[in-house]
């Protein structure tokens, strides 16, 4: 669309409209509503509905569909001759002559399009014999269903699943008066339940069944927020009734989302109000953790944990923050640690984003890491690494998928395991689990790894490394989950490498929780202080000793590992789970319960919280306001929009309660003052790129390449975390605890779906169910990541992916 | 004005006054009649296939009501159509205004002429929908005749459903 303004008239008014325009648009700008049933912002014009029609003239003698109709220099529209409005109220009686009156009982009443209409057009009654339709409510999958009878066939959801999702799960099937919309290629659903064909159904024909008859669309509280899943910080719209999240929806077009979310975005809020949610503090007496108030469990903590510093000092005390934190809560923690504690032993776990960025950022400088992603979308060439971006990062994926359609861009795919991108790409190979360091260098020129070590072949590669090199801007982008884990630094070091053989190279490590890149920039590290300046940084010191009114220590903290192996006597953690999460759970769980004190702060029962002396329960994010920072450095604002259940509270709530027991109020009753204190320091990271990048001849020739099985794991689209366990919507989606093998592989094995099998590394075994998946190649053996059950880590705890297996039936 | 005057109008109001039968009786050992149109509880019909409420739980009454009496909960039933799980009528706060029943598209809502109402536990104002239909069905059988000769200016108005 160019810049170029062109002038009409509609309805007598001169209106100006970028040339490339529909009349439509050119109506709406004035303010001239034109009733619609298929149209929707995010999705091209279609032409389906006939309610948008005008006259034109000078132009055709009949009436023309304004959505599809381009605006041009000095056209003269009516909108709203007689002959106009009888067809848009004929349009609606038609329609009605099918569609069921069952408002009461149907879930879209009060937000249906069709519904309004039929008031805006003043029909009370059918001119026609009505014949409504009786199809059974049919269910699609676990989250979707379709009420034929309600249809109108305005293709918005087959629209949207194609263009936006590009996964194009559903069709109309069947022809004129017997069409209907089905799975598409009568097919079973490929669906990825991102839910955007229920949210974008003018009617209620597509319904999803969490919420089906849960409440009335008028009846719930709008608050808007953002996701609590992924990095990609998507804005939501968190409905809410009677202290109840009901469901959550897009919010507005604007980034990072663009009017879309995924399945955890789009479903997986039912944890915040689940069975499972800690709703009283819990004391351990005698061994057990029994129930106390707020005011009992404050003192013992702050006495308790006095007793520590006054015994051991204040170096004994630590504090682990979280990626599910807001930026808030984690400034407060830190505050906390730093100033009424008085040591630097801050701590926060992410699977290898910190790593990733502090590698990047000491080669390239900060700037080259987080970049936004219109920068990502607007490159000549994408390149996935590693993790499946579709799976990781779905919104992203979706993105990247619309950029390589509409716009041109190529897409090339370096994953595990094939995916909805491969679709897409210009060229994809499958990365040897563990050669993705490998493949990076080789792109970047080096000519001596053999494909037994990069999955790749020479020609792949130059056909690789050839549109990498006739392309403009290059986005190279990995997710930085599980599976980089012990491989951070050379695949950082790969991917700054590929900086200096092709032009404009953008990296995005994008991180893997929603808040990992806000505890980076919080200050949650030993070394470092708010805005991600070292703790020796006199000026920052100062600057800091101004917004607070106190002094920070100065001398940086032990690592989290040698922390607890030291003299660590106290710790306080904060929606971690720090056993969970650890490659080896049972040391850890021994360090943990050796500890004069430890304080978990969760919102549910994880394993660390049941060794824990004091457990505190924390707020959801929908029942705290506060800020997450997505993968590009965004800040997200999140609104609460429910009381906490039970006794719940805010994080931040509760450690400012805990300073003020302790003699030091930060003076704190809401989150905005902390907002306000962490906005004076808060800056995006500005550090100068100096060290050379790392030379990888060493680690690299040990990437291995055995003749065995190779494990890989990576999240799954449906895990998330402790919090999608809690969350019945998707746990319904999400499988067992599965090892996926290659249909040859099994075939080998004899092995079919949910046989039970084994697979073993030098560090442990696992059983597992198996499941025969053409996504995997062969070789490869992919354990989706967050089975508590069965984590990857106990395989390898360094690092599972690339970790020779063997695999056997049992 | 003489002085002592408005003492012996005084006197005069209460002589004249004193001697009418008072309007008011001892209640509730004597009840007056209820008129037809007056407005008490609001009761609820039952489904006669069901036995259960007739309410769909489309939640329009709670919508209109300016007092937030009401609260429906729904959910889902085996065969996918809306169950109520539960309807709430908290009578402490009902002004009696009847914007629910007008709202209700099923008549699942009726007027009564209860106004016994009272308890000695502000959580015996909380009634539910089974309660209702109790309170309509013995309002059925007791209720007032409608008045032939209503004062001028008034004139009958039908309500949904009944009669």
């Amino acid at each position: 669309m160019s810049n170029e303004l062109i002038s009409l008239t509609v309805d007598g008014v001169e209106v100006q409209v970028p040339a490339g325009s529909t009349v439509l648009q050119a109506c709406e700008s004035i303010g001239v509503e034109i009733p619609t049933l298929c149209t929707d912002p995010r999705l091209d014009p279609y032409g389906a509905c006939r309610m948008c029609v005008v006259e034109i003239q000078p132009g055709p003698p009949r009436p023309m569909a304004s959505c599809t109709m381009q605006a041009a220099p000095g056209m003269n529209v009516v909108t709203d001759s007689k002959s106009i409005k009888d067809i848009r109220k004929h349009v609606i009686e038609l329609q009605l002559q099918h569609h069921p009156l069952d408002c009461p009982y149907c879930d879209q009443a009060g937000t249906c399009e069709l519904q309004d209409e039929t008031f805006a057009q003043e029909i009370h009654q059918s001119p026609y014999e009505t014949v409504p339709k009786a199809h059974p409510e049919e269910i699609l999958n676990e989250v979707i269903l379709i009420n034929h009878n309600r249809c109108i066939l305005c293709g918005r959801c087959v629209r949207i699943c194609d263009e936006q999702i590009g996964v194009y799960a559903l069709d109309f099937v069947h022809r004129a008066i017997g069409t209907f919309i089905a799975p598409a290629q009568h097919k079973e659903m490929d669906c990825e339940r991102c839910g955007m064909c229920i949210e974008t159904c003018p009617v209620g024909a597509l319904l999803s069944r969490p919420f089906k008859h849960a409440a009335r669309s008028w009846q719930t509280d709008k608050t808007a927020s953002t996701c609590p899943h992924c990095s990609v910080g998507c804005s939501l719209l968190v409905e809410s009734r009677h202290g109840d999240v009901v469901r959550t929806r897009t919010n507005g077009l604007e980034e990072p989302a663009n009017g879309i979310l995924c399945a955890k975005g789009f479903f997986g809020h039912s944890y915040v109000n689940s069975d499972d949610r800690l709703t009283k503090p819990l004391i351990r007496r005698d061994g057990r953790l029994e129930p106390a108030t707020w005011r009992e469990a404050i003192s013992h903590v702050s006495g308790a944990l006095r007793g520590v510093i006054d015994r051991n000092g204040p170096g004994a005390v630590g504090a682990v923050g979280s990626p599910n934190c807001t930026n808030e809560d984690n400034y407060a923690l830190q505050r906390f640690t730093r100033q009424v504690v008085g040591s630097n032993n801050v701590y926060s776990q992410s699977s290898g984003f910190h790593e990733t960025f502090h590698a990047l950022a000491s080669v390239l400088g900060s700037r080259a890491v987080l970049r936004s992603q219109s920068e990502l979308l607007e490159s000549d060439v994408i390149l996935v690494v590693g993790a499946d971006i579709g799976q990781t990062h779905n919104v992203v994926g979706a993105h990247i998928k619309r950029a390589v359609r509409r716009n041109g861009r190529r897409l090339l795919t370096a994953t595990r395991l094939a995916g909805t991108l491969d679709q897409y790409a210009a060229a994809s190979v499958r990365v040897r689990p563990g050669g993705e360091a490998a493949l990076l260098a080789a792109l970047a020129g080096r000519d001596d790894l053999p494909e037994s070590v990069t999955g790749a072949s020479d020609t792949a590669l130059q056909t690789m490394r050839d549109a990498l090199a006739a392309a403009g801007s290059v986005a190279v982008v990995w997710d930085t989950g599980v599976w980089t884990l012990g491989r951070t630094e050379e695949l950082a070091a790969a991917a700054a490498s590929l900086t200096q053989a092709f032009a404009d190279v953008r990296l995005f490590p994008l991180a893997e929780r929603a808040n990992t890149v806000g505890t980076l920039l919080t200050g949650m590290a030993p070394d470092m202080l708010p805005g991600l300046r070292p703790v020796t940084d006199p000026e920052a010191l100062a600057e800091i000793e101004a917004a607070t009114g106190a002094a920070t220590p100065q001398d940086a903290g032990p690592s989290l590992a040698d922390f607890l192996a030291g003299d660590a006597r106290a710790l306080y953690v904060m929606g971690e789970d720090l056993i969970g999460s650890a490659g080896d759970p049972d040391s850890m769980r021994e360090q943990l319960a050796d500890l004069d004190l430890l304080i978990v702060q969760d919102i549910f029962m994880s394993p660390t919280a049941e060794v824990a002396d004091v457990v505190l329960p924390g707020a959801s994010f929908a029942e705290k306001g506060g800020h997450f920072t997505n993968f590009e450095g965004r800040r997200g604002a999140l609104a609460p929009a429910i009381i906490p259940v039970g006794d719940a509270r805010p994080d931040w709530e509760i450690i400012a309660r805990l300073a003020a027991a302790v003699g030091n109020d930060f003076g704190w009753r809401s989150h905005e003052p902390i907002t306000a204190e962490l906005e004076r320091l808060w800056r995006m990271p500005d550090i100068e790129g100096s060290e050379p990048i790392a030379d990888l001849n060493g680690a690299l020739s040990q990437a291995n390449g055995s003749e065995g099985f190779t494990l890989a794991t990576e999240q799954h689209l449906y895990t998330a975390g402790v919090t999608g366990r809690h969350a019945p919507s998707l746990a319904l989606m999400l499988p067992d605890a599965v090892a996926e093998l290659n249909p040859a592989d099994a075939e080998v094995l004899g092995v079919a779906d949910g046989d039970a099998i084994s697979v073993a590394s030098h560090a442990g075994a696992l059983n597992l169910k198996s499941l025969v998946a053409s996504r995997v190649p062969r070789g490869v053996v992919n354990l989706p990541d967050r089975f508590l059950d069965a984590p990857p880590r106990r395989l390898d705890p360094a690092g599972p992916n690339g970790t020779p297996v063997q695999v056997t039936k049992r | 004005m003489p002085l002592g005057s408005g003492i012996l109008k005084g006197f005069a109001t209460v002589f004249k006054v004193g001697r009418r039968k008072p309007a008011t009786v001892m209640y509730p050992e004597n009840v007056r009649d209820i008129a037809y149109r007056f407005r008490g509880q609001v009761g609820m019909r039952r489904d006669e296939v069901t036995n259960g409420l007739t309410c769909v739980g489309c939640g329009l009454c709670e919508t209109a009501c300016p007092n937030d009496v009401i609260r429906v909960d729904t959910s889902e039933n085996s065969d996918g159509t809306r169950a109520v799980d539960r309807y709430l009528f908290d009578v402490g706060r009902c002004v009696f205004c009847y914007f629910c029943i007008e709202a209700c598209p099923v008549d699942a809502l009726q007027r009564t002429h209860d106004f016994h109402l009272v308890t000695e536990d502000r959580r015996g104002l909380l009634i539910d929908g089974f309660k209702m239909i109790e309170i309509y069905e013995h309002d059925l059988e007791n209720r007032p005749l409608q008045e032939q000769n209503i004062g001028p200016g008034t004139r009958p108005r039908l309500w949904f459903g009944d009669d």
